[in-house]
């Protein structure tokens, strides 16, 4: 394929993200401009507005919430999935484990912040802490329901190969449930964002939470924008990247 | 393989009581030579060949295999499952290979004898493809070269044909053949269809219906010959065995699925 040809099958893909950003703008100038309110930049002067704060401090805002958010996410996927994968895979270990999972599952963690603030203080580790605590439960459920439905004819197939327990998690269980993991972790994303926003507007002097709280307090609203515009694009990225780890790893289902 | 007076119940889901998959069942399958097991569903005969690749154990009655007890999977023993049992995640390469993987035996000389299989089944040129993308008879072959992989003294296969359409079906078997030949194993395939059971089988062991105990055998010498399929030893052999079984599907009163 010559490089004319690939950048046309490259655009081509992009097209539809284009198309769809490209209304989202145009319907966010329209409202602004009906709304007419400063509450309610346009797109471009949000933009602008973004590229001026980049370099005043947004970078290291955005930087500190990425952090939160994928420690917390690697850390609700590192103990979720093994510990969902050995529910659903033994029924008796299910039985004692699920009816934990039914109560503490729907207890709003949220609340849980202040008391979270009081015994680990100002930093990351309570931000962290909650929003892990409650992306935990969804991976979990996922990961044991998952593991729970993969076929009993692929175990058997691998119990006739002399494998042992580790290599039918490995070869069976872990790959069959990848895709169904991966989707819990985008709607888990959008949790966990949305958390993170919740609990950096708490006792909090750091990251895009405080940022888009405080620029409201000074009533600074395209200053507020470029923060809302920030977490966007965290969002977007870290669901580009999980879309990239699908297409790695789960070729097998194009 | 011997299999003494073996009977093999299952405990019923959610309910108390037990299903008797296999009434009784004493045969003994001599090395280098086919077996075709044929009975209605239900009748237990893939219960059978579970517990002959040592992945049940029967509730009465001993699996030996080589004079030893047969208490877990065996090496030398390969079972080819109904939907083939290939992991669609894994390419025909990866699939094939997973075996000795498992294993832990991926010498440079086993990967050329896989590199062969393939090439014999004519999957040389596949190695990257997923399951998904392969044909029905491709993805059997990618079953059978899994299998052979390991380099197995005893083949068994679970109604392996079955999803095939009627001319890539005689193909298989066909192929089947051919690596019986090639390969002097011991080959035992479960099966519904009657035709499939007298063309691969040089004992052809008829099953009751449920729960199941050996009906009758017929000892079949044409077995091996690629043109007995056309010949008139081949419909009596059908026709002989259709009898046999006729009053145990008329007893299920149509038949269900095991």
């Amino acid at each position: 394929m010559s490089d004319n040809n690939r950048f046309y099958h490259k655009l081509v893909k992009l097209l539809p993200f284009l198309a769809s950003s490209l209304l989202l703008f145009l319907l966010w100038h329209f409202l602004s401009v009906i709304l007419n309110r400063t509450v309610l930049p346009t797109p471009l002067e949000a933009i602008e507005q973004f590229i001026y704060y980049l370099n005043r401090g947004l970078i290291e805002h955005f930087m500190i919430s990425a952090y939160r958010v994928i420690i917390s996410l690697l850390i609700a996927f590192v103990i979720a999935v093994p510990l969902g994968f050995w529910m659903g895979r033994n029924p008796d270990i299910d039985k004692y484990l699920s009816p934990l999972v039914y109560i503490t599952y729907p207890i709003p963690k949220s609340v849980f912040l202040p008391i979270f603030v009081v015994l680990f203080g100002l930093g990351d580790l309570p931000k962290i802490i909650l929003i892990t605590t409650i992306v935990f439960f969804q991976i979990l459920v996922t990961a044991r329901d998952s593991a729970r439905g993969v076929p009993e004819a692929n175990v058997l197939s691998m119990r006739s190969l002399d494998a042992n327990s580790w290599q039918i998690y490995r070869h069976v269980i872990w790959p069959s449930c990848l895709p169904d993991i991966l989707t819990s972790l985008r709607i888990s994303l959008g949790t966990a964002i949305a958390v993170l926003f919740l609990a950096e507007t708490f006792a909090s002097i750091t990251g895009l939470g405080y940022f888009i709280m405080d620029s409201m307090g000074r009533q600074a609203f395209s200053r507020m924008f470029a923060g809302i515009m920030a977490m966007g694009i965290l969002g977007l990225l870290m669901y580009l990247v999980i879309d990239w780890i699908e297409a790695r790893y789960c070729k097998w289902q194009k | 393989m011997l299999l003494k007076n073996i009977a093999i119940h299952y405990q019923q889901k959610n309910q108390s009581g037990e299903v008797v998959a296999v009434k009784q069942f004493d045969y003994q399958f001599q090395s280098g030579k086919t077996y075709a097991i044929i009975g209605p569903s239900g009748c237990g005969k893939s219960s059978i060949l579970l517990s002959m690749a040592g992945l049940i154990q029967p509730t009465m009655g001993t699996v030996e295999y080589m004079g030893l007890p047969l208490l877990q999977p065996h090496s030398a023993i390969s079972l080819i499952l109904q939907d083939y049992g290939l992991f669609p995640w894994k390419t025909v390469w990866e699939n094939a290979t997973l075996g000795l993987a498992l294993r832990g035996k991926m010498t440079e000389q086993k990967v050329e004898q896989v590199q062969q299989i393939l090439k014999f089944l004519g999957l040389h040129e596949l190695g990257k493809r997923y399951p998904k993308e392969l044909s029905g008879g491709q993805r059997q072959r990618v079953a059978i070269a899994r299998a052979l992989a390991t380099n197995p003294q005893l083949l068994l296969m679970d109604e392996p044909l079955s999803a095939l359409d009627a001319l890539t079906r005689e193909a298989m078997q066909d192929l089947l053949l051919d690596i019986w030949q090639r390969q002097q194993l011991t080959l035992v395939i479960v099966t519904h269809n009657i035709e499939e059971a007298v063309f691969l089988g040089q004992e052809i062991i008829v099953m009751t219906s449920s729960p199941g105990e050996i009906r009758s055998v017929f000892n079949n010498p044409y077995c091996g010959d690629h043109t007995f399929r056309s010949s008139n030893h081949f419909y009596q052999y059908c026709s002989d065995i259709r009898k046999q079984l006729l009053p145990t599907i008329d007893s299920l009163g149509g038949g269900k699925d095991e």
